[in-house]
């Protein structure tokens, strides 16, 4: 009795196993029409190992190609980890979500409302700008900075020492009345010193 | 062991092991060989986002073969598509183009072996192309494709007796 077609296919493939795998090729050593099929299914796998044989074949899997992919491969999951970083999409829990916000509304509200706000700045009710409060202890320049050739410091010492004292540092800078003056310190200095003598 | 396909170790291993099969295949599905380093490429980028493990390496190059296989399949219909509307509007079939390095690679053999597979139907060139260009066992084309071991020996036989009627149409010398 011959064997299926299918059988003989698989035989072909060697996909068929001990004990049956004997017997078949017994069979097919026997039978004419089995020798037949057998033929006809090797010759067209045959010619799939002829293309597989091909120079095209090698080329696309290649180790040319595959670095080729590889660097493609490589290069865009990079680009997508960059960019996924910035676009990260972050899950918080509702109630950890409000009870962040509710504490951030709190600590606001107790800066703007508490005595070292309100001992720093004043709010005027008719909504005057808010001012700078004079503080006693707010130190003096110690000299006496006259804007004569002598006497007239360095510009990055005058800025030092007001940037050592704080914010709340009160500066006076006696400009000179008459608008003859020699050119000479910092241009801004220079300039508003000639715009007063001249509004004077 | 699982496999985490973000895992670089594991991924490169996979690549090495895998890449080959997945571009034949491909390569046998769109004729194509630019097409089938894109698929190629387009496949392990997928894989590489899947968050999922896979249970084993084998499962994960199924994975693999399949998406690749799938993709091969949905160029091919669309570019198939393109090719008959072009065939209808301008009354003048246009032959699917190749670059001329690899027209001139390709054997009188393989050209003849590419039309009788192209014109098998997709169930069975999914399997033919496997077994044929892929070097996968029955056991292995049926984890890929989802279907039994059985169901695939059945499918190499149609496919292969299609071939034969094919070829012999072809004037080939199969015989």
């Amino acid at each position: 009795m011959c064997y299926d077609e299918q059988v003989i296919s698989a035989y072909v493939d060697g996909e068929i196993e001990e004990p049956l795998h004997t017997e078949v090729q017994k069979h097919i050593e026997s039978c004419v029409y089995c020798r037949s099929r057998q033929a006809e299914y090797r010759s067209v796998k045959e010619l799939f190992l002829a293309v597989r044989n091909s120079p095209i074949h090698d080329t696309i899997a290649g180790p040319q190609a595959k670095a080729r992919v590889w660097q493609q491969i490589q290069r865009k999951t990079r680009r997508e980890s960059i960019q996924s970083f910035w676009h990260r999409k972050i899950q918080i829990p509702l109630p950890l979500a409000a009870g962040a916000i509710a504490a951030v509304v709190v600590l606001v509200l107790t800066l703007v409302f508490s005595p070292f706000a309100s001992g720093i700045f004043s709010s005027d009710q008719s909504g005057a700008p808010l001012v700078l409060q004079e503080d006693s202890r707010i130190p003096e320049v110690p000299t006496n900075y006259l804007a004569s050739e002598n006497n007239m410091p360095e510009l990055e010492q005058l800025l030092r020492f007001l940037s050592d004292q704080g914010a709340a540092v009160e500066v006076k800078i006696q400009l000179p009345s008459s608008s003859k003056i020699q050119v000479s310190g910092e241009p801004q200095l220079l300039r508003a010193a000639d715009f007063r003598g001249r509004g004077e | 062991m699982k496999i985490h396909s973000n895992d670089p170790a594991a991924f490169q291993g996979i690549y090495d092991r895998t890449f080959h099969i997945i571009v034949k295949v491909a390569y046998h599905i769109t004729l194509d060989a630019e097409v089938a380093e894109d698929i190629c490429q387009e496949a392990f980028i997928r894989f590489y986002h899947r968050t999922v493990p896979f249970p084993s390496e084998d499962q994960a190059r199924y994975w693999l073969i399949r998406v690749a296989k799938n993709l091969s399949f949905n160029y091919y219909k669309r570019k198939k598509r393109e090719r008959s509307a072009l065939e209808r509007y301008s009354f003048e079939p246009k032959p699917h183009q190749h670059n001329g390095e690899e027209l001139l690679m390709r054997s009188e053999t393989e050209q003849l072996v590419h039309r009788a597979v192209a014109q098998l139907p997709d169930s069975l060139r999914s399997v033919i192309v496997l077994k044929e260009y892929g070097n996968l066992s029955y056991r292995e084309i049926g984890k890929v494709l989802h279907i039994k071991e059985n169901n695939v020996k059945v499918r190499v036989h149609r496919a292969r007796n299609m071939l034969g009627t094919l070829l012999k149409e072809e004037e080939a010398h199969v015989l």
